[in-house]
């Protein structure tokens, strides 16, 4: 009402002031018509100027006035504009109490929305994101509201619409209408909106003044979120909070990415997983970045550190991803909550943000073919200790295997496996120094006369607690970590000792032959030196030792291999190529035949062999037969594989059904019945 | 609906007085409370002279709009 008056004043003002002036132009035209008789000259002359000049003062006054009301307009206009270019709280109030003096406020609507979310979206994407949701919003509600309706944005995430002359269907068509853009617009943009509504609707049987239509709104639209979010993901006030604390403290941060550190994100952890229900399916993930090494190598350090700041900035965005951290160099690991997952779909969420990183630094660095492993352990008991849980998803990332396999889920089997490893690497030099590794020997036979021609020398370990382990369970594992060289020298050793003792004793000798590792290839003079200086300490025939390689190990490092066999030529040493056919079982692994032996894999020998297989085995042997190469045939354990054998030009038997293999030490026994039986 | 679109002389039952505690003191003074029969007298220039309880009662502008009847 006041309003009203005050605007009414001014226009009163306006028209005095216009009416002065028409009055001013009379007598000056009045004026000009008296001068012109030349009366009283001088006196005309002054009132001219004076008139004049109030007329200049009065147009200027109007001047004055329409630009003080331009002014006020657009400082109104400011005052009650939102950011986003919508009413802001004063102009809903001020609305709000127009409507209220209005005789009544029959069939006035209200409607409220509020933006779920709007907090997550600030915190994991940043404010700036955030603003451009909620102005995102308004550009929407804009486009579907009539001109006449009021918009104001009323809070920091909650908007109201105002609708005169307004019934249920109206608003339900708009509502209906706002639902459909902002569905069309989910389907566009990356960020999904969501929103909560709720409106009242003066009628004769309920009536509202404004302020309690405003409350009954703000009920409604509050009973409308929780039903949302009962039926969503859960949504918690604390942690959010816990989330929020620690994204403020920048001390215990990554420099480069910004990420939380190890003792920080332990503890957040620890804070979290408390605050989770028991069925809350959480999961850690480790990250890495396979050859991250060759990325620097190609692109520099400083590109490096991009991708790993680009790699925070990503999963920060990402919805599943609660907290993550830097552990150290390329190798990453964040909480996720999937709970609305299963297990599978879990992964496949985890795969496709993997394969949407790699994607966007190929597209950044062409041809870097960047992969993520990952491990991920799906945390079972909340109450565990998050070291454990990081530990666990660390173990499942090692066992990665890119560009094949990149991702594992942790499970039991994998925790006992590389529990098993650990265990065996560790306790091996404890093993190797207790001497719990004995040498077994499994005697060959000849074909002609059935008698022991020879020996291949093989390893047990008869762990502290009296456990017999199969070679088959700790030799890859050796292999990879290397300790299989000590081993191998503490066999060689063994056997050339016990040659050594046999021929100061004047007993009978057998050539043994013992198995080298792929890893030897690689350090041929350490091998070589190690041998002789075994060869100086026990100085027996060399042409007693026979070196079985095994076949894969010789077509993978074919030249060194070939450097290898040579040198130990050179020093009278027989070489045997192991597990024949086993592997690849190129021919061309025959054609530069510089092995004196070569032994046929036990899988040739299986139990039933069909005609078709025989007939190949006798057509191998007698191939190989012709280039002038011993023949052995191990896994003989059947008299049926014996017959079979005799048919053939097979020199040497190896298998159970002669001997199994018994320690080195009872060698001289058996020699000695076999002695007694011949007679 | 407010008391200021209630029809001359049909009986009407107060549904609730909404306004500050103040308005609603007053007007509870005057025998204006929920569940109460009220009957239009007269109405002129958003004054409203009302029967209440068997008694004459003349309320203006700004509290007829609190008054809201079924």
């Amino acid at each position: 009402m006041k309003n009203k008056r005050i605007v009414f004043l001014s226009y009163v003002n306006v028209v005095i002031i216009l009416l002065i002036c028409t009055v001013q132009i009379y007598v000056l035209l009045e004026n000009a018509a008296l001068s012109r008789q030349n009366l009283a000259f001088q006196w005309y002359e002054i009132s001219y100027k004076g008139h004049s000049l109030v007329l200049i003062l009065g147009l200027t006054a109007i001047a004055l006035f329409f630009l003080q009301q331009s002014f006020h307009r657009v400082l109104k206009r400011n005052a009650y504009t939102d950011i986003t270019g919508i009413m802001n709280k004063h102009a809903c109030l001020e609305q709000m109490s127009i409507l209220d003096c209005r005789n009544s406020t029959l069939n006035i609507g209200l409607a409220m929305f509020d933006l779920n979310n709007l907090k997550k979206v600030n915190d994991f994407y940043g404010h700036e994101k955030g603003d451009m949701l909620i102005q995102q919003f308004v550009t929407l509600l804009r486009q579907c509201a009539e001109k006449k309706c009021f918009l104001g944005r009323f809070g920091g995430d909650e908007f109201i619409v105002i609708l005169e002359s307004c019934d249920n269907e109206r608003m339900e068509a708009l509502l209906e209408r706002i639902h459909e853009v902002i569905e069309v617009n989910n389907r566009l943009c990356n960020i999904q909106i969501s929103y909560a509504e709720g409106y009242a609707i003066s009628t004769r049987e309920h009536y509202y003044l404004m302020d309690e239509m405003l409350q009954e709104a703000d009920k409604r639209m509050y009973e409308n979120k929780r039903r949302m979010k009962s039926g969503t993901q859960l949504e918690m006030n604390q942690l959010s909070k816990v989330l929020d604390t620690d994204r403020l403290g920048n001390s215990e941060r990554d420099g480069l990415t910004g990420m939380l550190s190890y003792d920080a994100f332990i503890a957040t952890l620890e804070k979290v997983l408390k605050l989770y229900p028991k069925d809350a399916r959480l999961a850690l993930i480790c990250s890495g970045i396979n050859n991250f090494r060759y990325l620097n190598d190609l692109y520099g350090h400083k590109e490096g550190d991009n991708i790993l700041k680009l790699f925070a900035n990503e999963l920060g965005k990402q919805s599943f991803c609660l907290c993550s951290a830097r552990l150290y160099s390329d190798n990453f690991a964040f909480l996720a909550d999937l709970s609305s997952y299963t297990e599978a779909e879990a992964e496949e969420i985890i795969r496709n943000w993997n394969t949407h990183f790699s994607a966007l630094v190929d597209e950044a660095y062409p041809n870097s073919r960047f992969i993520l492993k990952s491990g991920i352990y799906f945390i079972e008991n909340l109450k565990d200790s998050p070291e454990a849980m990081l530990k666990n998803a660390d173990c499942a990332r090692k066992f990665s295997n890119p560009p094949y396999n990149n991702i594992v889920v942790f499970s039991e089997e994998l925790h006992q496996s590389i529990k098993k490893r650990s265990e065996i690497i560790n306790s091996f030099q404890a093993a190797l120094e207790n001497q719990e590794f004995q040498v077994f020997i499994q005697p060959k036979i000849l074909q002609s006369s059935k008698n022991i021609c020879s020996a291949e020398a093989l390893i047990r370990w008869k762990k502290g607690d009296g456990i017999f382990l199969p070679p088959d369970a700790f030799v890859p594992i050796l292999e990879q970590s290397g300790d299989i060289v000590e081993m191998d020298y503490y066999v060689y050793e063994q056997v050339f000792r016990y040659l050594y003792h046999n021929q100061l004793a004047g007993k009978f000798l057998i050539p043994i032959s013992v198995n080298v590792s792929r890893i030897h290839l690689y350090t041929i003079e350490n091998f070589m030196e190690r041998i002789r200086k075994l060869h100086d300490q026990y100085p027996i025939s060399t042409s007693l030792i026979t070196f079985e390689l095994t076949e894969s190990a010789y077509i993978q490092e074919i030249h060194s291999a070939e450097q290898f066999i040579q040198k130990l030529h050179k020093m009278g040493y027989r070489v045997s190529m192991d597990d024949f056919g086993s592997g690849y079982s190129s021919l061309q692994a025959l054609y530069p035949m510089i092995f004196d032996e070569i032994k046929f894999d036990r899988a040739f020998l299986k139990t039933n062999i069909s005609n078709k297989e025989a007939h190949l085995l006798l057509q191998l042997i007698k191939l190989v037969k012709s280039l002038n190469t011993a023949v052995v045939c191990e896994g003989v354990e059947t008299a049926e594989n014996v017959s079979l054998l005799n048919q053939s030009e097979c020199d040497v038997f190896q298998g159970y059904y002669f001997y199994k293999p018994f320690p080195l030490e009872e060698l001289d026994d058996i020699f000695l019945s076999q002695a007694s039986a011949a007679g | 609906m407010p008391l200021l679109l209630a029809e001359i002389g049909i009986p009407y039952t107060i549904v609730r007085i909404a306004g500050k505690e103040k308005e609603r003191h007053h007007l509870e003074s005057l025998g204006l409370v929920p569940d109460t029969v009220v009957t239009v007298v007269s109405k002129f220039n958003n004054y409203v002279i009302l029967n209440v309880k068997g008694s004459r009662v003349g309320i203006g502008e700004e509290l007829v709009k609190k008054v809201i009847l079924k």
